[in-house]
Order: structure tokens, then C-alpha cells, then sequence
């Protein structure tokens, strides 16, 4: 089984132009998985010429070497691309999910199936945040995502109302796996977003050691919401907004008092899917406020606005 | 053409002006009514914040490092688009040419935030990776990805002052044919300067050539070679064999004793420092004038200035290291 696959592949190291390549008339699944796995490991194994590979022959410098070689591989691989696309892709039934529900449609089961209610240890459950809570399973807090569910909708109406009267939304998230989400948040939400993935404290209540005075002269140094991936890790990032008045949005976890935020959404804090969810959610929302608010001013000034 | 009695005059006029139905359908246009734009009648927007990464304190920091993540993850798919990304283990790694960054001052300048060593490293991981995949990109014709990536690190790449790299001058051989060379050794500095002695003119043409030739011996009269220290000859100015071997070493591991004229002030010091000077000035002076004696010297260590000082004395001990009697009360 090993030797037909490496058998199938062209050897690199021979004149590439006088040989076709030859295409096996079987394969079997497990060597096709492995080829595709092996990818460089099969076209090392298939040379079997003396000199060590890469290595520059004489009066050749490294770099011409590198390219030469290179050039083998290359070809290889565009070999192997043209193999590839012969062969049937096999791909498992649950690669592609037919009906993915979009964010809008969130329902019960997409929260579940994210881990949204998945809290933390019952011994660690905050008094405050006993009426977000469905009971207790494994020492883990049941979050009520019957709750949830309704909050976030609520929560996503405000933000598109927001950013249709054109505000500003400031999206925190401090932790690994936020980086991404906040991207693609920023992507839909265009310049009603500002991204934060480490919080400056000063930034709003010291805003002129910052940025200056100018910003501040122009009212334009606070965001008008602010959305926290993680509050209870950004504390003091809460208190700054409350400090300036600033309403903030919050996944709040069961070990959190959920009344630190304006808007709590009770789910779990630790899951990057619960989140990507939440924001997803929240930023198509905004979108959706910005095409509100792009319509109003068309209509408004009779279809002659500049953007 | 009919006049509404019941609506306003304006758009009594606006109702005759509008074309018929056949009008519009014949000439084929949309009637719009033209309302010139006015900018006070354009909602001005409400103030926000200057760039898109205002809320993170370092505003051109963090768009700095996502302008270069977002240039490192194109160019990346451009090389894998054409086959060259993933580089295959099996082959050397191609070793980019040294990169030379902006200080971490200039850097911190740059970005508007003082750099802590973190964020240094960030930013320098990412130009790094650039760099390389610049040269990969270079080694294997692709122009499109080479030039976006040299725009992407203009702006971070300090400027080579002319000259080698690591922008330092290689001294030369001056008009009169003399080498310089200076050494320091304790509190002592030595100038040296050589010049090719008439007697060596056949053991420098034997050296260029390679070939191994016995040192001029004493007694055949053509030994012109003079070493001089501070106006002296060599065996007054040292009257200690070990310093003059120390100075002489260099000559020695070459091959070159008698082929030069050794012209050297030495001053600040005593003996042996003075002498470690003049050895270490001698042999800077002798790879500027013959460069392929720098790996001899360099493998003796010849080269190496001895940065051994005086210890200073401590409080609590008699010298720097010695310390006072025990005593038990």
C-alpha cells in the first residue's frame, strides 16, 4: 500500500520534462489520506539519489542551488495540484454543515451547542447572579439560556438603534482568542467600531495625557456603548465607562456579579465560540444599523447624499 | 397641463413641469427633480475619534502591528498561490541578508508610545518574518510580493551610512604606504603605525604568494627591519624579554618579523601594560595592511583587546579581594 503511493509520485530529481506523470488507476482511501497528509514527507522519500538534498553542486552557489531545487518543487507541486484535482475529494458528512443558521436566527440549540451555558463552579456562584441560573450539573452552574436567548435580541436591537443614530461602539476583548472576532467585527461595523485588545487604564477618565486636548475640545474622545467580551477581566475598564457615563454590554459568567454592566448577557465567558456567537450577533446587528442609517439619510436628502 | 387648485404653488409647478407618461416613456429618462447639494443641508456627522484604533491608548502602535500581520498573511498567500509557501523542510532554509531595524528609540518615536521590551519583540518578530519572506520571495522572481513587502518596511529600515555592513569604515593603507593601528591594554594606549622595510620587500613578496620562508636570518646583513617605541629602539624601551615577545607575537604568527618598519608611541600605564598595547595596536595594524593574517590572529586571539582593569578596593577588605584577619571577637 506504501509503495503504490510513493510510486504514484514523480521522483524530483529526475529531467521532469521527459516523463509523464503517471496516474494510478487504483487508490485506495487510507493512501490517498496519507498522501495528502504526507504532502513534503512523500516527496522527500521518493528521491532516492545519492547527493543529500538542496545540497549545491560544484561551482554553484547556495542560492543557486536553493533556486534550482526550488524550481523542482515547485513543479512537483504543481504536479501533485493537477493529481488532486483528479481524484475525488472526499470530504466527511459533517464538513459542511448544510443550513448553518446565521446569527440573526440564533436560536436555543446554537447557544447550547457553544457552550453558552456552561458556568462556572456552583461554590463559586455569585448570590447576584442566581436569576440567570438553571440549576447545577457536574459542580458546574447551568446557565438559563431561556434568559439568554431574549437579552441578547434586546441587546442587539440596542446596538443597531446606536449605530443607526450613528454612535460610537468600543468592542474589549483581552483575552487569546478574541484578536479575530474583533476583526471581523470591525469589518461589518466599519467606523462605528473601535477595537480594544489590551486596555490603557486612563484612557477615557486621562484621555488628555493620551491624546490631548483636541480630542477631547471636539467631544470626540469617548465611545457612546461599550461592548466587553470579558468584563470580569477588564474591571477597570468598566469603571472608567461608568465613571463617564457610557453604557456597557457584557458576557458576564456566573462567578461575576452581573450588575457591573449596564446590559448583561449572561453565557459563558470562557468559550471564544459563545463569544464569537455574542459578537457576531451584536455586529451584524450594527451592520444592519448602518444600512438603517445610510437608507434614512437618502431618504432624508432626496437620494443626493455624497455617501 | 392643469393647474391643482387645492396644493401649493410649488408643486402646482412641479406638477406642470414633470413630463407626460408618453413624453417620459419616448425619451426613455427618469425625472428627478434637481435640488443643488448643499453642504449645510448634508448632516454633518457626529465627532469621533481620529483613527480606528483610538480606544486602545497606542493608536499607532496597533496599527502599525495590523498593517504588517495583515501584509505578512497576504504575502503568505501569495507564495502559496505559487507553490513556494510552505517552504519544503527537506531544503536550507534560505538565510535573509542582516536586516538592519531602527533603534528602539526611533521605533518608540514612530509608534507614538515608548516601547517596552514586549512590544519591541512584537514589533520586530513581525519585520523579521517579513524580512525573510522578502528574500524568499526575491530568491524565487516574484516581483509583485517583493516590492509590496519593501513598501510595507520602508518605513522601519534604518539607512546603511555607506559602507560595509554594520557601517563600519575599513581602514586603508595610507599615501605613504604606512598601516595604523591603535590597542589599549590596562591604563595604557599605543599608536602603531608600519610600513614595509626595504629588507622585507622579499619576504612580503614570498607572503602574498603563500609560500612559507624562514625568517631573515641575523647574520646575512640584510635585516633593515626597525621597531621603535616612543623614539627608542624595542630592547630599551622593554627591557623585559616578555614584553617584547608580547609585542612581537603578532609578527611572529604571520611570518612577518623583518618585513616591516614599526613605528609605535605608547603612553599612560607601566611595562607590560604598555606592551600589551603596542602588541594589540600592531597586529589591527598588520590585517589592515596584509588582510589575510586577520585569521591567524584572530584564532591566537591577538585581536582580542584585554578588557582585564584594576579591581577596584572594597570597603571592609584590605585590597579588592583580600580581607582583613578573622577575628573570633
Amino acid at each position: 500500500m506504501a509503495s503504490t503511493s510513493k510510486a504514484a509520485i514523480p521522483a524530483v530529481r529526475t529531467t521532469l520534462s521527459s516523463k509523464a506523470v503517471a496516474i494510478p488507476a487504483r487508490r485506495t482511501f487510507a493512501a490517498s489520506i496519507r498522501s495528502f497528509a504526507e504532502g513534503d514527507a512523500a516527496e522527500s522519500s521518493t528521491a532516492r539519489s545519492t547527493a543529500p538534498r538542496g545540497a549545491a553542486e560544484v561551482g554553484e552557489s547556495t542560492e543557486d542551488a536553493w533556486k534550482r531545487n526550488m524550481e523542482e518543487v515547485r513543479e512537483w507541486r504543481r504536479r501533485r495540484d493537477v493529481q488532486r484535482s483528479k481524484l475525488p475529494l472526499f470530504l466527511p458528512p459533517s464538513a459542511t454543515a448544510p443550513n448553518a443558521p446565521s446569527p440573526l436566527r440564533l436560536s436555543l440549540s446554537t447557544l447550547l451547542a457553544s457552550g453558552a451555558a456552561l458556568g462556572h463552579a456552583s461554590s463559586a456562584l455569585h448570590p447576584a447572579y442566581l436569576p440567570y441560573t438553571y440549576g447545577t450539573r457536574s459542580g458546574l452552574s447551568i446557565i438559563d439560556l431561556d434568559q439568554t436567548l431574549p437579552i441578547l435580541r434586546r441587546t442587539a436591537a440596542l446596538v443597531r438603534d446606536l449605530v443607526k443614530e450613528d454612535g460610537v461602539v468600543m468592542i474589549v476583548g483581552s483575552r487569546a482568542g478574541h484578536g479575530k472576532l474583533l476583526k471581523r467585527a470591525r469589518e461589518r461595523m466599519g467606523d462605528s467600531a473601535y477595537v480594544v485588545e489590551e486596555w490603557m487604564p486612563g484612557t477615557l477618565t486621562n484621555s488628555v495625557t493620551f491624546f490631548g486636548v483636541a480630542p477631547m475640545q471636539n467631544q470626540a474622545h469617548l465611545p457612546d456603548l461599550a461592548i466587553f467580551l470579558n468584563p470580569s477581566e477588564n474591571l477597570g475598564a468598566i469603571r472608567e465607562c461608568t465613571a463617564k457615563n457610557i453604557p456597557t454590554i457584557g458576557i458576564v459568567d456566573s462567578d461575576t456579579d452581573p450588575r457591573i454592566v449596564t446590559y448583561p448577557i449572561p453565557a459563558n465567558m470562557e468559550s471564544i465560540r459563545t463569544a464569537e456567537l455574542i459578537l457576531s450577533t451584536l455586529s451584524i446587528a450594527g451592520e444592519e444599523g448602518r444600512r438603517l442609517r445610510r437608507q434614512a439619510r437618502i431618504a432624508r436628502t432626496g437620494g443626493q447624499s455624497r455617501r | 397641463m392643469s393647474i391643482a387648485s387645492s396644493s401649493s404653488s410649488l408643486q402646482a409647478l412641479r406638477g406642470s413641469l414633470r413630463p407626460s407618461a408618453t413624453c417620459r416613456r419616448a425619451l426613455n429618462i427618469e425625472f428627478k427633480p434637481f435640488r443643488p447639494v448643499d453642504d449645510a443641508a448634508l448632516e454633518p456627522r457626529p465627532p469621533r475619534p481620529s483613527t480606528p484604533t483610538f480606544f486602545t491608548g497606542r493608536p499607532a502602535y496597533h496599527t502599525a502591528i495590523s498593517e504588517l500581520e495583515t501584509a505578512l498573511l497576504s504575502a503568505q498567500q501569495s507564495l502559496r498561490s505559487a507553490h513556494i509557501y510552505p517552504l519544503p523542510s527537506t531544503l536550507p532554509t534560505p538565510q535573509p541578508p542582516r536586516a538592519a531595524w531602527h533603534p528602539a528609540p526611533v521605533l518608540s518615536n514612530l509608534l507614538g508610545t515608548q516601547l517596552k521590551t514586549n512590544a519591541h519583540r512584537r514589533i520586530l518578530d513581525l519585520l523579521n518574518e517579513l524580512h525573510a519572506l522578502r528574500h524568499v520571495a526575491a530568491l524565487s522572481e516574484q516581483a509583485g510580493v517583493e516590492n509590496v513587502l519593501d513598501g510595507v518596511l520602508a518605513r522601519y529600515e534604518r539607512e546603511e551610512r555607506g559602507g560595509v555592513e554594520g557601517g563600519k569604515k575599513a581602514a586603508e593603507v595610507d599615501e605613504w604606504g604606512r598601516a595604523y593601528g591603535m590597542g589599549r591594554r590596562k591604563e595604557s594606549s599605543a599608536r602603531v603605525w608600519i610600513v614595509p622595510s626595504p629588507s622585507g620587500r622579499r619576504l612580503l613578496d614570498a607572503h602574498s604568494e603563500g609560500e612559507a620562508v624562514a625568517t631573515v636570518e641575523e647574520g646575512e646583513g640584510e635585516v633593515q627591519a626597525e621597531i621603535l617605541v616612543n623614539h627608542v629602539p624595542i630592547a630599551i624601551h622593554f627591557p623585559k624579554i616578555t614584553d617584547r615577545e608580547t609585542v612581537l607575537r603578532p609578527l611572529r604568527l604571520s611570518g612577518l618579523i623583518g618585513a616591516f618598519n614599526v613605528f609605535a608611541l605608547a603612553r599612560g600605564g607601566g611595562t607590560s601594560g604598555q606592551a600589551g598595547a603596542v602588541g594589540l595596536a600592531l597586529a589591527r595594524a598588520l590585517v589592515v595592511m596584509r588582510s589575510e593574517t586577520e585569521e591567524v590572529l584572530q584564532r591566537d586571539g591577538a585581536l582580542m583587546r584585554d578588557t582585564r582593569m584594576v579591581e577596584r578596593k572594597k570597603t571592609g577588605s584590605a585590597k579588592a579581594r583580600k580581607k582583613y584577619a578573622w577575628v573570633k571577637r
